[in-house]
């Protein structure tokens, strides 16, 4: 792979996609997905499906 | 700990698009025993002018208290994904994602940086594998010398089809 020794994007890299996570997980459309799948736990657990 | 991952029968794959970043989401694994949902999270997000930003996570649902957490390092989810096979399935369920997000949009340029400082080696793997699948989608990758700490990749799609694999 070519390196690159100017680091033209590091003036803002103090923009986390964390931070846009925080923003995101608070919107009510992306909470509405998140607890779609809250069936999952009260589902019985397949033991063949446990991978331990 | 007790982890069921689902490896048979995948749920389906959520799209979220908001404020110019777009998102898939995946339920991955569930711990009944501590009642968390564990998702894998891949996306494009604005950065700058003409530029995404590339990241992924897992995310920690707690349906009882309606919150989450995302796991933004390896470091934080090795005592959680114990299972070799798990970790494996988790590596490929963000190998997937990332491809089909790369399909669905495309960008021109995308920008990418470890969440961790000075990483170890192993905790490049997934990097390592995300810079493979880039370059197989006809981006050329070009990666710096660690900036504080953080390594740095910068994928900018190839037009012409002379250097793509």
């Amino acid at each position: 792979m070519k390196r690159i020794t100017q680091i033209e994007f590091m003036k803002n890299a103090q923009k986390r996609s964390s931070n846009q996570f925080k923003k995101l997980s608070a919107k009510p459309e992306v909470k509405k997905v998140l607890r779609k799948y809250d069936y999952l736990l009260d589902r019985h657990q397949p033991q063949a499906a446990n991978g331990h | 700990m007790d982890i069921e991952y689902l490896y048979d029968d995948p749920p389906m794959i959520e799209k979220i698009e908001s404020d110019g970043e777009i998102a898939l989401l995946v339920p991955v694994a569930v711990d009944h025993d501590e009642g968390y949902i564990y998702f894998v999270w891949v996306a494009f997000s604005p950065y700058e002018e003409g530029v995404l930003e590339y990241s992924f996570c897992i995310i920690r649902r707690n349906p009882t208290r309606d919150e989450e957490i995302p796991y933004w390092s390896g470091l934080e989810t090795k005592d959680v994904f114990t299972c070799p096979k798990g970790r494996e399935f988790i590596r490929m369920v963000i190998h997937a994602l990332t491809n089909s997000l790369i399909e669905a949009v495309a960008p021109d340029r995308v920008y990418r940086c470890t969440f961790d400082i000075h990483p170890p080696d192993k905790a490049l793997d997934k990097h390592h594998m995300i810079s493979w699948l880039f370059r197989s989608k006809g981006y050329s990758v070009m990666t710096t010398d660690p900036w504080q700490g953080h390594r740095t990749w910068i994928m900018e799609k190839i037009d012409s089809g002379t250097n793509q694999a």
